[in-house]
């Protein structure tokens, strides 16, 4: 009796998906390339157009791989989080991680002076970049370490929630403090990340991305036996030989990691990371973490895809900010399904 | 022996200072021996068993497996020894009843938790024990109270372990599947000589189907024995009574509800077997005393005629006939 082999049969019709996405991406934008010639240049051919290769290799394949990247990272992230919580609202911009990310990112971009703004970040050598990376981890680090004590005196999913809240509302009032007594230009640069972009992450930056993220997915992998193992509770996991002060150690520093980087490099990428893990349990019904986490990695990647997709506003000049694109069009999405499965009880 | 305690103090601590709930604990559990864990709500059932789990440090003294302090065993290690099923794990875990006892693996799986040929085996010939084969496939969001109890205790069983304490798991039962649960429980402390160690409020299931119980007494101490020596000493129907209303009766083995007052009239009662019992117990229940004839007020008299039974109601020199105990009461009830 092989009790997964069907989940995955069902995980694996997703393929196909991705891949339809994945061309898309590359496809569409705000320069029209036709087809036959992206085809050929992804082969590594060269085309008619010179600025049409440059846009592809350095421009669109870049994007396209942020988005793969920042989408699996942030969903294992929220399904790591709502398992060690049993919390359905637990995922890292609900609960403040974001904030906690952000207040990282903050305190180097308003802290680097005139130097800091995130366009010269961006110029700046491989070592800026893990500096950035780690500057948002550790701030996401701070929220989620206050979160995890305090989450010890409550066993209520509402009442962490609302203090999840208030901690994001409390970081976020000190990246406010920066902000106002911050130069116009440093501003402007800091808003403009908030608003999350998936471009503009290349070279140094994107290698940092994918090494973290790689990492991150993979310890998450290495957790899985122990996430299965919470699912009935932290008291019940202790006595199946589980150590849950290791567990909670180890997802909270894999989940800062993730959504540090992905928020350093893409600003606070909403949505993704409490949706996502819904809509996978919502499709398999289960909460098996050895389906579920590659599971996270393909349909949060897929998301993520779909939603640049969309913010080109494929046919015109405009391109809309990420977040605005995951809020408007990937909500409804998400809403129909798991009101149309709605087996998102059976989980909590 | 695997598992002693001694001068065992139980509790918890409130802002800094340990409150203990029961001392003095000086107990073993045995092998081959099913024990049931009784006392009334907020004795400390919950606590002692966290505590033997290792869950909870002792307020004082000491637990002991196999001549170690259970707090000095690694959780793996001990994984492999007890089995626990907590009362916290009836959320819903959204698994299939395979997955969940399959996660009774985990102290032996490798870091992925990969199931081998035997280990699922195992897992399959956990879920038969435990009664439930045919829901092997089915999530356990469906399942009915009573089945997702066998699930957890077939997950213990997947555990491989000596030990197996389980905290309240005839909670929400019926009384089928409470019956269906201890037997068994009780079957596999006999027949794998396991010893298996159960809290309940179940008394009357409890004295019949334990081979040991351990009984909080209301006042902080812990006491064991046969459940039959815990009646015929007193113990059980001190702590299971309300003086004067309601209690535990030594003679039947049951508890007794209190009568309703004021009292009614004496009724001298004549029959015999189950009709004679349950009119008994159906006069009782609704305020009357049983008295012999000189005594009686009113006479109820039970004949049978051939399948059907009938019962004949005396009251002041007239006589009715019912044919139920419904119709019974009635007329006993009936002015004049």
């Amino acid at each position: 009796m092989r009790p997964f082999s069907s989940k995955y049969l069902r995980l694996s019709i997703l393929l196909p998906g991705f891949l339809a996405l994945l061309l898309c991406d590359i496809l569409l934008g705000s320069v029209h390339i036709p087809l036959r010639d992206t085809l050929s240049i992804l082969a590594g051919g060269e085309s008619e157009v010179k600025a049409w290769s440059y846009i592809i290799n350095n421009i669109r394949i870049p994007k396209a791989l942020t988005a793969i990247l920042a989408g699996a990272a942030l969903s294992v992230s929220g399904l790591q989080m709502q398992t060690l919580f049993r919390n359905p609202l637990a995922s890292p911009s609900e609960l403040g991680i974001s904030a906690g990310a952000a207040l990282g990112t903050g305190f180097l971009i308003f802290a680097g002076g005139a130097a800091g703004s995130i366009v010269n970040l961006h110029r700046l050598g491989i070592g800026t970049s893990w500096l950035l990376a780690l500057s948002a981890s550790l701030g996401a680090a701070l929220v989620f370490s206050v979160l995890l004590v305090i989450s010890r005196f409550i066993r209520d999913h509402v009442v962490l929630l609302i203090v999840g809240l208030l901690l994001g509302t409390l970081t976020l009032s000190l990246t406010t403090i920066w902000q106002y007594y911050s130069k116009p230009e440093q501003l402007q640069a800091f808003i403009s990340w908030t608003f999350g972009s998936l471009g503009g992450v290349s070279g140094h930056q994107l290698t940092v991305l994918a090494s973290v993220s790689v990492a991150g997915i993979l310890i998450s992998f290495s957790l899985s036996k122990t996430l299965n193992a919470l699912l009935l509770g932290e008291q019940n996991a202790a006595t199946l030989g589980i150590s849950i002060q290791k567990a909670r150690t180890f997802i909270l520093i894999n989940t800062c990691l993730l959504t540090g980087t992905v928020t350093a490099f893409c600003g606070p990428i909403g949505f993704i990371g409490i949706a996502v893990p819904h809509l996978t349990r919502s499709l398999l019904n289960t909460s098996n973490h050895l389906v579920l986490l590659p599971a996270c990695c393909l349909t949060g990647a897929m998301l993520l895809l779909a939603c640049d997709i969309i913010a080109q506003l494929p046919g015109s000049g405009f391109v809309l900010p990420i977040n605005v694109a995951t809020s408007l069009a990937g909500a409804p999405i998400v809403i129909w399904i798991i009101l149309r499965m709605n087996n998102l009880r059976n989980s909590f | 022996m695997t598992l002693t305690t001694h001068e065992l103090s139980i509790g918890y601590k409130r802002k800094g200072n340990p409150i203990s709930v029961a001392a003095g604990i000086n107990l073993s559990l045995n092998r081959g021996k099913l024990t049931a864990l009784l006392g009334r709500n907020g004795s400390g059932k919950s606590t002692l068993i966290r505590t033997l789990a290792g869950l909870l440090k002792p307020v004082a003294g000491s637990v002991m497996l196999e001549e170690r302090d259970i707090r000095e065993w690694d959780s793996p290690a001990l994984s492999r020894k007890m089995a626990v099923v907590l009362q916290e794990q009836l959320r819903n875990p959204n698994l299939t009843v395979y997955e969940l006892v399959a996660l009774g693996r985990t102290p032996y799986t490798n870091w992925l938790g990969t199931l081998s040929k035997e280990d699922n085996d195992l897992v399959l010939e956990s879920i038969r024990k435990a009664g439930i084969p045919e829901l092997s496939g089915r999530n356990t969001h469906l399942l009915s109270d009573g089945e997702r109890q066998k699930a957890m205790f077939a997950r213990a069983l997947a555990q491989e372990t000596p030990l197996i304490l389980l905290d309240e798991p005839t909670a929400h039962l019926d009384i089928l599947s409470r019956i269906e649960l201890i037997r068994i429980l009780r079957q596999t402390a006999h027949t794998e000589s396991k010893s298996v160690l159960f809290s309940t409020h179940d008394l009357e299931l409890a004295l019949q189907m334990s081979d040991q119980v351990w009984l909080f007494d209301g006042r902080g101490a812990l006491l064991t024995g046969a459940p039959e020596d815990l009646v015929l000493k007193g113990h059980i129907s001190r702590l299971y009574s309300q003086p004067g209303e309601w209690g535990f009766d030594v003679a039947t083995g049951e508890i007794v509800a209190p009568a309703p007052s004021p009292l009614k009239k004496a009724v001298w009662l004549s029959g015999e077997g189950s009709e004679y019992f349950w009119t008994r117990k159906a006069l009782i229940r609704t305020g009357y005393t049983i008295a012999g004839r000189e005594g009686a007020d009113c006479s109820v008299g039970i004949e049978q005629n051939g399948e059907s039974f009938r019962w004949l109601v005396r009251k002041n020199d007239t006589v009715q006939t019912a044919g139920d105990i419904a119709g019974m009461l009635a007329c006993l009830e009936a002015p004049g």
